[in-house]
């Protein structure tokens, strides 16, 4: 009787946990990973200058840092240099980073995915451009919101490239409105963040 | 001689400090990023005054951009005070088979100041101005109170000039003198601006005063942009009557920011004239093109295209210039222009029209 229960278990135990360790799905468990330059890429952003509505537009390095993911799910954080942000004016730019963004206390804003379910793995990725929901946590000036947005994305042989775009409330991270010589900015400024990983 | 004067007067003075449309290239589709008026020109504010440091010209020290070169400080008054003024003058040359003539003309010394709140603003001018030759008197043209109930709405009320067309210093082209908004030509009037981020609606009513037209002329425009990227485009109308005629104005109008250095403004109007006690309509066009270009910061070669005939059916009306120019911002404060055009008409030959523009602001 001992050895029909203990023959039982064993058949259940390879039954079960045998299928578990098939090659099928042990590729789907394999951590991977993506490493993000930031010369490879390119960060953007945009806001509007109240009262005149002035279109405010600057841009910065791409992204750095390593994400990884085991199938569809997406870990890690890259991080974007505000030092090497610019409107393309000296002054704003010094009210920008040292003013609101305090950039020597804060040198980066982050975007961390955090077993993030991507619409589709990483591994299916071809060189035809999806467009994709996500969710992140964004940090800059030492606090730290979600945010949602769009991401465009590709991948060619072990290149990934693409963009993600979303929004933030600028008052969500800082203690005041930005303003310079009059020109307040509105709350909601957009991001763009163009970047190119290589898959490891 | 004096005639002739009193016309490089009447083309060249710029009464006006006049806006720098060709900002569009740097994303700036609104005047009043830099101008405390929503049609531009005139006071600037202190955004405007850092842009002219930052972006305009080539040279500049890190205070000279504020009034009076950085002298005196205005940092704690920037935010409800804005001051400004300007001197200008032409040096202007014609040369053709029937005419050489060329001279310096002083134009325009002011002061200007403004008071600005969130919620209004008031402005005048006050200066000298030469209307004939070596004469100059105070006056001020120039004045306005201005509401802003929120934000990019502005109600504007006072004399100036109402807003119509391309806001461009120079008074000789078709699309400003031609049409009654070149020197000395603010009417009473009440405008109202929607200045958005993509629409800009502005509608005005003006009454026109007795020393310019002893007609009761009055008259309202019509003007609507739409911004897309670093292109902004759109139409205008105006309708205007006095005693004697009715003139009907549509136009349109574009800026066009291709490049950071590349730039093209252009306006096309129609103008159609009726006589009050009958007879045919008079239709006119007035067209400009410019192109510029920024070679290095500040300095601008420039391309321009400007026709004009006052009527389609008479040929005789007709007036063409093009040719090349420059447009430089060596320091702030300092701005210069200078074009050297063939022009072509049908009472001579092809000449030579050039003129030189310099101007200092406070």
């Amino acid at each position: 009787m001992k050895k029909i229960i203990l023959s039982s278990v064993l058949f259940s135990t390879l039954a079960f946990a045998g299928p578990a360790q098939a090659p099928a799905t042990a590729s789907a468990k394999t951590t991977n990973a993506i490493s993000f330059k930031a010369a490879a890429g390119e960060t953007e952003f945009s806001a509007v200058g109240k009262p005149a509505m002035i279109k405010i537009n600057g841009k910065g390095q791409g992204p750095e840092g390593v994400i990884t993911y085991v199938g569809d799910v997406i870990s890690g954080t890259v991080k974007v240099d505000l030092n090497k942000l610019t409107t393309e004016i000296d002054l704003r730019d010094d009210h920008m980073k040292n003013k609101y963004l305090e950039v020597q206390k804060y040198p980066s804003a982050d975007l961390t995915f955090k077993d993030f379910k991507s619409s589709m793995a990483v591994d299916k990725l071809t060189d035809s451009e999806i467009e994709m929901p996500f969710t992140a946590d964004f940090t800059m000036h030492g606090k730290t919101k979600p945010v949602s947005g769009t991401m465009k994305i590709k991948k060619s042989q072990k290149t990934i490239t693409g963009s993600a775009e979303f929004s933030v409330k600028i008052m969500e991270y800082l203690e005041t409105l930005p303003s310079y010589a009059g020109i307040k900015i509105a709350e909601d400024v957009k991001l763009k963040i163009k970047f190119s990983g290589t898959l490891q | 001689m004096k005639n002739i004067l009193l016309l490089f007067c009447v083309l060249f003075a710029a009464i006006n400090s006049f806006s720098f449309p060709d900002m569009i290239r740097h994303g700036y589709t609104n005047c009043t990023a830099c101008h405390v008026s929503p049609g531009g020109g005139g006071l600037l504010n202190a955004y405007g005054r850092s842009l002219s440091k930052e972006l305009i010209s080539t040279w500049s020290t890190k205070n000279e951009a504020g009034v009076l070169h950085g002298l005196i400080n205005t940092e704690k008054v920037d935010e409800w005070l804005a001051l400004g003024g300007d001197i200008r003058g032409a040096q202007v040359h014609q040369e053709n088979d029937l005419v050489k003539r060329g001279r310096w003309i002083d134009m325009q010394k002011g002061f200007e100041i403004g008071i600005i709140q969130p919620k209004w603003t008031i402005a005048s001018f006050v200066g000298l101005q030469n209307v004939s030759e070596n004469k100059w008197y105070p006056y001020s043209t120039r004045y306005y109170a201005m509401i802003t109930p929120i934000d990019a709405l502005y109600i504007k009320f006072g004399r100036f000039m109402p807003n119509f067309g391309i806001n461009l210093p120079d008074h000789i082209l078709s699309t400003r003198g031609p049409l009654m908004f070149g020197y000395g030509m603010e009417r009473d009037t009440a405008e109202v601006s929607w200045l958005g981020e993509n629409w800009n609606f502005i509608v005005s009513h003006y009454k026109t005063p007795e020393n310019i037209s002893a007609n009761n002329q009055s008259g309202n425009t019509l003007t609507a942009t739409y911004t897309v990227s670093n292109f902004k485009s759109g139409l205008q109308f105006l309708s205007e009557k006095d005693d004697l005629q009715t003139r009907t104005i549509t136009g349109a109008i574009g800026y066009l920011g291709w490049s950071k250095e590349f730039g093209t403004l252009f306006e096309a109007d129609q103008v159609v004239t009726s006589p009050s006690a009958g007879g045919p309509d008079k239709k006119g066009l007035s067209l400009i093109q410019r192109s510029a270009y920024e070679i290095f910061k500040g300095f601008h070669i420039v391309a321009l295209n400007d026709y004009f005939q006052s009527d389609v059916d008479n040929g005789a009306t007709k007036n063409y210039k093009f040719g090349p120019g420059i447009q430089w911002f060596p320091r702030p404060h300092l701005d210069l222009q200078a074009f050297w055009t063939r022009e072509q008409t049908s009472t001579s030959k092809e000449g030579d029209y050039a003129w030189l523009v310099l101007h200092y602001y406070l």
